[in-house]
């Protein structure tokens, strides 16, 4: 990556001592950032008592945050901790108090660069669906034909194509999601924002939005939603941001993308991380993507030690992180697979942590969740 | 005033009176310029103050919900003293023309359209809006889109209004002073009629209102309550 | 909301494409213009009178001669004595045809007309129920028929709208030294076909013009119950707006009128005009 550390937390800190050579750069396939927020906060006008006061705690403030192309970042949080408003932000349908969104077109995206937003209830308007589709186009002056063969792709897209002269208030919650989500489609959009996408819509809407996203990120799209399930953003986050009080928090968890082994009659399960260790985990039946395993869970060691628990991978310390009073963050390379665990300071002081530092994480099988 | 008015009402309308004819064509004439003009000028109000926050919106909307109650007669004499010749208005010669009336009516179908089509669109979605932005409509699009969306607020708008004019007496009194075959409305004639005791023209008159009003009524309902298909597919 | 219709988009397209021209052309087309000769050709003019005259139907017989000699449309506006008078004082109308001698002799004195001319007169009439339970009809002069019907506190409508007729009535009590502060004194504030069909309804008694209750036969049951009296004579005027006060108003055709009602030939549709097959009006231009 580059030269900087966890921006998720919003704070940037640069790699402790990180060796000079870092090979992976080829410059062509690596993502970059399309959209970039620096020093942002925004309150609305009428919160508050500015007379009192003077000076409101604004309702949310990003110190940094960066979308990069082909990810899908999402933005978890209670209600009320600033999701929807950061969305709205970066749609351009908010003004920022101060601080900068910027927005990075590159070649063709460049036609599109303002984010399209997605409300968690969608407005539909009242129109067949198709006519809703195509209209960004027909005010756009595209050309009938090509109205026509983009909006029926996007719904084919969405798995609409059959309800295209269904009148468009009359669908159900799921339906009308995905057509809004073909309605930004048919533009093309290099980043697609989505408020709570998956939250109150059936099961198969649940399944068809959550292909669309990801097909979306490999076509080197970026993808940033919000939402309340868990188990929708451990499935498809690249990178999860929690969301608290209108600023991001740092992350607890990590995410292990890759797929589950049958477990057979066995106890106990196993999980294949992508282009990494296979790890033990709960035995969970049907086909599983995603891997949970929380940092506290997480126990470094400088030696391997026998204890209970299953999983024991020996790995490098790639970058330590003092980002709170208390802990610091220690991300490891375990053999392709990075983990991150979260150590007092004494023990960093203790072990003598330091990038390049071997070690030994250890976490049960039970510590991990599969989504 | 008997029975017998009403056989003489009738056989006016079934031989199609030419003085009716004119009558009627006066008044709907009056009303549907009165009531375009009003519209051009009052929708996009709404849609602003439906829309958009700016200062003295507030004092914009109550002044158009209190004026939609406004007299006839006071939007007449109003009026009558822009354009009288005394007034500054004077000049351009239109009192007791049908201009004269058009304007009048204009003034008081104007509150209603934007009392109505702000009210009836600030009941819409606030998403409506959000989602017109991030689909990168320009400002005509969005109002034109707005006004689509709120269709039946709008037209039951321009119904109130229509209805309004093409039943006031005042404005059309007093501004067109009911000269015939110029400015003679339905209205105003039945007010003359029924003075001299030609009973059965007002309620020829009078039919032949309450008919305009319904065929109006229905044609445009059947419009905005009519779910079309797509038809680009 | 309400149920919605379904059917054929281009059914709706039609109709909705059919409302949109109808407004236009109602809105651009002055049709009624179809009943008379293209407007836009002729000279227009504004004659400013009282609704009873106009609801005589004199005018109807009076004016086209006019229109037809000197080519010009004569618009008439119909309303209350004071209100003819205003819209000359403003300048609205080119000429004013009125019967309410007093106002009219200060509107010129004021410097608003020209000069007033008298050209003819009807006159009123005192009507009552076909009993008449104030015994009205046996009364020597209109004085007298005032006073029997306060004393016999009958119901009176005055028409109470500072009209013309309500000016002479106003006299008339006062010249019978009459106190109409009663309960059988009724202003109501209305022209003189609502005082007629409101007296019928009542079974009072008023004082109207002979034209408007002319036109009223059939309709009502009260009658003529006292006629004939000098006082009753309603003599009409004929004033030109002052050019001087309003320099736009056609003062050329204003006398052309006024020459045309004075006229022998105007004189004659006057007293050739029937209701009923009774004379309304007088001719007596000087």
């Amino acid at each position: 990556m580059s030269g900087e550390f966890l921006d998720v937390t919003g704070t940037r800190h640069p790699l402790n001592a990180t060796p000079t050579a870092t090979p992976e750069t080829h410059p062509t396939t690596r993502p970059r950032n399309v959209l970039e927020i620096d020093n942002l906060h925004f309150s609305y006008p009428d919160v508050g008592d500015r007379s009192v006061s003077g000076n409101v705690d604004p309702l949310l403030r990003i110190q940094h945050l960066a979308a990069r192309s082909s990810e899908i970042l999402v933005l978890i949080g209670d209600n009320g901790c600033g999701k929807t408003t950061l969305l709205k932000l970066m749609a351009g349908l908010l003004v920022p108090g101060g601080g900068s969104i910027e927005r990075l077109g590159h070649g063709r995206a460049a036609q599109t660069t303002i984010p399209i937003l997605v409300h968690q209830r969608p407005y539909l308007f009242a129109e067949s669906v198709f006519a809703n589709v195509a209209w960004p186009l027909k005010i756009r002056r595209v050309p009938r034909s090509e109205v026509r063969r983009r909006s029926l792709a996007a719904l084919r897209e969405v798995g609409l194509e059959k309800l295209a002269r269904r009148w468009a208030p009359s669908l159900s919650g799921g339906e009308k999601q995905r057509a809004a989500i073909a309605r930004a489609l048919v533009l093309d959009p290099a980043v697609l924002l989505l408020d709570e996408p998956t939250s109150n819509i059936d099961a198969a809407s649940i399944a068809t939005v959550e292909r669309v996203l990801r097909k979306l990120a490999a076509q080197n799209k970026t993808v940033i939603m919000s939402t309340h399930n868990l188990a929708s953003a451990y499935r498809l986050a690249d990178r999860i941001v929690p969301m608290q009080h209108g600023r991001p928090a740092p992350m607890r968890v990590n995410i292990l993308k890759g797929y589950s082994l049958d477990p057979g009659e066995e106890h106990i399960g196993r999980f294949q991380v992508q282009d990494g260790p296979q790890i033990y985990c709960p035995a969970v039946a049907g086909h599983r993507t995603t891997a949970v395993v929380r940092m506290d869970d997480i126990i470094l060691s400088r030696a391997e030690v026998a204890t209970s628990a299953q999983n024991h991978l020996q790995g490098v310390v790639r970058a330590v992180e003092l980002s709170t009073e208390e802990l610091a963050r220690v991300e490891v390379d375990c053999d392709g697979c990075t983990l991150t665990a979260m150590v007092t300071h004494r023990s960093v002081d203790e072990f003598d942590l330091r990038s390049g530092s071997e070690l030994w994480a250890t976490f049960k099988a039970s510590a991990v969740e599969l989504y | 005033m008997n029975l017998s008015h009403f056989a003489d009402a009738v056989r006016l309308l079934a031989v199609w009176d030419r003085e009716l004819v004119a009558i009627t064509a006066n008044s709907l004439h009056f009303a549907v310029a009165s009531t375009i003009i009003a519209a051009i000028l009052g929708i996009p109000l709404g849609v602003l103050l439906a829309f958009r926050e700016f200062p003295g919106k507030r004092a914009i909307v109550s002044a158009a919900h209190t004026l939609m109650g406004l007299p006839t007669v006071v939007a007449g004499l109003l009026v009558f003293s822009f354009l009288s010749r005394s007034g500054p208005l004077g000049g351009i010669g239109l009192m007791f023309t049908p201009a004269a009336v058009i304007i009048g009516q204009a003034v008081l179908a104007l509150p209603i359209l934007v009392s109505l089509v702000y009210s009836g669109l600030a009941r819409l979605d606030p998403e409506l809006a959000e989602t017109l932005h991030t689909l990168g409509a320009s400002r005509l699009q969005r109002t034109v889109k707005i006004v689509r969306e709120g269709r039946i607020a709008v037209a039951s708008a321009i119904l109130t209004a229509f209805g309004r004019v093409v039943g006031e007496v005042g404005t059309a009194m007093m501004l067109g002073g009911n000269i015939r075959w110029y400015t003679r409305t339905i209205t105003t004639a039945i007010a003359l009629e029924t003075q001299k005791g030609a009973f059965a023209l007002s309620i020829a008159l009078g039919v032949v209102l309450m008919l305009v009003a319904f065929g109006v009524n229905f044609g445009l309902n059947y419009l905005i309550r009519f779910r079309p298909g797509s038809r680009a597919i | 909301m309400t149920r919605e219709i379904r059917g054929s988009s281009s059914v709706r397209r039609a109709i909705a494409a059919g409302f949109i021209i109808v407004a236009l052309l109602f809105s651009v087309l002055p049709l009624a213009a179809a009943g008379r000769p293209d407007r836009a050709q002729v000279t227009r003019m504004v004659l400013a009178t009282t609704t009873s005259t106009e609801n005589s139907g004199l005018l109807d017989e009076l004016l086209p001669p006019f229109e037809r000699r000197h080519n010009v449309v004569v618009d008439v506006i119909a309303v209350g004595t004071g209100q003819a008078l205003e819209i000359g004082r403003s300048g609205d109308a080119d000429v004013l045809m009125v019967h309410a001698p007093e106002l009219e002799r200060q509107f010129v004195a004021d410097g608003y007309g020209v000069e007033r001319v008298y050209f003819m007169y009807n006159d009123f009439v005192v009507l009552g129920p076909a009993a008449d339970p104030a015994s009205v009809g046996d009364a020597g002069n209109v004085e007298d028929a005032f006073a029997r019907i306060a004393s016999a506190q009958q119901e009176f409508i005055s028409r109470g709208d500072n009209s013309g007729t309500h000016v002479k009535e106003l006299d008339i009590w006062g010249l019978a030294g009459v106190d109409t502060s009663g309960a059988w004194y009724r202003e109501v504030g209305q022209g003189m076909g609502a005082v007629i069909t409101l007296t019928n309804e009542q079974q009072a008694y008023t004082l109207a013009d002979r034209g408007t209750y002319l036109s009223y036969i059939g309709d009502v049951d009260i009658q003529v119950v006292f006629e004939g009296d000098a006082l009753l004579f309603n003599p009409y005027g004929i004033i030109a707006v002052n050019p001087e006060r309003h320099p736009h108003v056609n003062v050329d055709l204003a006398q052309a009128l006024i020459d045309h009602v004075t006229s022998a030939e105007g004189q004659a549709i006057i007293a050739g005009y029937l209701v009923g097959g009774e004379q309304l009006f007088f001719p007596d231009s000087d």
